[in-house]
């Protein structure tokens, strides 16, 4: 699905040239569920906007589903980024003016999909991820986890193959953490590419495969032999709370 | 991102900053208020000016006496009306027009009035349709003896003789001297909304209070339009041999006086078109400045709607919808209170209406190019974020 190729990014913030990514090369297969790890400024987040289509590597390759995106015109790859792939942040990104079916309507309101049947597609993601009872709420009425949930909600609705996650358990607490990796996996069970960026070894331990990035450069990548479920952690989670009190 | 949305998004993206908004809007209200009343009332007075000459007739034109180049001054008699009317076969009749330059007392024992005072032959009313409330102009054999009869204006009547009184038959002075009211005349349309407040006598009567023989203009009407021309340089012709001074007669035909007077009202037009002009260039920069903060307050917008797949131009076309509508929604209100005042200024000074099409197509055209205009640099700004900076903008 992701073929990288010695990729390299450079910027140059006018003083010195700061090298984000050194000769990163890595491949990502259909339905894997990848965790990026690594301190801050070790390049994740160049790679995942990289990954994303935000930003344009200074040099090496990036395929996409076999198509070189260095090929591709802005249109193009903003066609992609609308119908191949999906974003989650830690901050959330909600549009504060829109309710949250709105919100999770706009990548169809970009690919030209009538209002009538947004709300249905809306409505069936939202239904999925627990909160059709919240469609008209906007966001600052929703707590951190239900946000984190609609924003799922919205990088799924157009049905990409790529779900690129930046953080996306950043801002939450325990509890809200294990609900939305929950979602997380249930995606990759239904057969979804993921690729999350963290700080937690917790959270890493949950996906498929680890990366760990230093300094630009990809220094291991490793198998998680035996992955945790969510659920199970966030049940332990509430039973060790109810010991406490 | 179909346009009906985007005019949906744009609406409410005004409708939520709604003071801002309308401040923001106040400059294209405000511009656009004041080219419709400028516009309206220029075509009413236009339109009122027209509608008087040609109730003047087509076929009429007017003699003056001016100075020639030699200093030499043409002069203009009773004698010369009459030997233009009857040597000229195309001319109809020749009217006289004398009048004092001063403004002439008018008094009952009840009131004392100023007025035009006008002397004229019976002619008169068939260049200057007046219609009469009580009575009827003056006749050829009263101007032929000079018999002091005059011909007041309903206002004149109502302040000499008190609202609702009988006028004809009764006594007025005109400048001391007693005169017969034998008419009082309609209000006519009022130019500008002055009151016209003319008299009008016999002008062998009025010729008689002075000492002046001359008349200082006539009105000839031809029998058919095409021998306007020809009767004009004949009529300056034969006066100039009468009175044997070259260059010392001016004709003016309606159709030029109309012509010389739609020229200056166009100029005037311009001149405050133009600065109604510049308040909607000034609504026009409030427009910019206002989507330039809408744009730095929605950076983390634009950065989230281009990660989810919008193209830099479905951006720049969301902010161009957005300031085009502020511009348009500003415009047209400014277009309803222009029309209202215009039709409610010419209403007070007694102008006709006119609300031409035109000009409401092109308040509405003109203030939503601006909104473009000045929406493309902010516009432009949103669409050229780097989105990588605009989601992390705080």
């Amino acid at each position: 699905m992701i073929t990288i190729d010695s990729l390299s990014k450079t910027y140059n913030t006018g003083i010195l040239m700061v090298e984000a990514l050194k000769d990163v090369t890595m491949s990502v297969e259909d339905g894997d569920f990848l965790a990026v790890m690594g301190p801050s400024g070790s390049g994740k987040s160049t790679l995942m906007n990289i990954l994303g289509l935000l930003d344009q590597p200074t040099g090496g390759s990036y395929r996409l589903d076999g198509v070189d995106t260095g090929s591709l015109d802005e249109d193009q790859q903003a066609a992609l980024r609308n119908g191949k792939i999906g974003f989650v942040f830690q901050n959330f990104n909600l549009l504060p003016r829109l309710n949250t079916q709105r919100n999770v309507e706009l990548p169809l309101v970009y690919a030209g999909v009538s209002r009538g049947e947004r709300q249905t597609r809306a409505a069936a993601v939202l239904q999925s991820v627990g909160l059709l009872s919240h469609a008209r709420h906007l966001p600052n009425e929703l707590s951190g986890g239900q946000k984190q949930r609609v924003a799922i909600a919205r990088a799924m609705i157009n049905r990409p193959s790529l779900l690129l996650a930046d953080e996306p358990t950043g801002n939450l607490d325990s509890a809200s953490s294990y609900e939305i990796m929950a979602l997380f996996q249930d995606l990759h069970r239904q057969g979804s590419t993921i690729i999350l960026v963290t700080h937690e070894p917790e959270i890493a331990q949950l996906a498929r495969q680890i990366i760990y990035f230093r300094d630009g450069r990809l220094v291991s990548s490793e198998k998680v032999e035996h992955p945790l479920d969510a659920r199970d952690l966030l049940e332990e989670w509430r039973q060790e709370q109810g010991e406490l009190i | 991102m179909r346009f009906g949305e985007m005019l949906a998004l744009a609406v409410e993206g005004i409708w939520v900053n709604k003071l801002r908004s309308a401040l923001t809007m106040l400059g294209m209200i405000i511009g656009v208020m004041f080219v419709i009343i400028i516009v309206t009332l220029g075509q009413s007075l236009n339109e009122q000016v027209a509608e008087e000459v040609e109730g003047m007739g087509a076929n009429a034109f007017t003699l003056l006496a001016v100075t020639n180049e030699d200093g030499q001054r043409g002069r203009l008699t009773l004698e010369d009306c009459q030997f233009l009317e009857t040597t000229i076969d195309s001319i109809e009749f020749v009217v006289p027009i004398a009048y004092a330059n001063y403004t002439a007392a008018v008094e009952t024992s009840r009131a004392k009035k100023g007025t035009t005072l006008i002397g004229t032959s019976p002619d008169y009313i068939k260049v200057d349709q007046m219609g009469f409330n009580q009575g009827r102009f003056f006749s050829e054999a009263e101007n032929q003896v000079g018999r002091r009869v005059a011909v007041i204006s309903q206002q004149m009547a109502d302040d000499l003789f008190g609202p609702g009184s009988e006028a004809v038959g009764r006594t007025v002075r005109i400048n001391r001297l007693p005169f017969q009211v034998c008419g009082v005349t309609k209000p006519q349309a009022a130019l500008l909304g002055i009151e016209q407040s003319t008299t009008f006598i016999p002008v062998k009567t009025m010729l008689a209070m002075s000492d002046d023989k001359d008349i200082q203009q006539a009105l000839a009407r031809v029998k058919t339009g095409d021998q306007l021309q020809a009767a004009t340089v004949q009529s300056v012709r034969i006066l100039e041999m009468r009175h044997a001074v070259k260059g010392g007669f001016m004709t003016q035909t309606n159709e030029e006086a109309l012509e010389q007077f739609s020229t200056i009202l166009a100029v005037i037009t311009s001149v405050f078109g133009a600065l109604a002009g510049i308040a909607l260039l000034v609504g026009g920069i409030g427009i910019m400045n206002i989507m330039l903060v809408s744009v730095t307050e929605r950076t983390r917008e634009i950065g989230v709607r281009v990660a989810l797949g919008a193209r830099r131009r479905d951006i720049l076309t969301q902010f161009l919808v957005e300031s085009a509508t502020l511009a348009a929604i500003g415009g047209s209100l400014g277009m309803l209170l222009g029309i209202g005042f215009g039709a409610l200024i010419s209403v007070i000074l007694e102008m006709p209406v006119v609300i031409s099409l035109g000009t409401i197509l092109f308040a509405f055209g003109f203030s939503s190019a601006i909104g473009i205009i000045f929406g493309l640099y902010p516009a432009n700004r949103a669409a050229r974020l780097n989105p990588i900076d605009a989601l992390r903008y705080e």
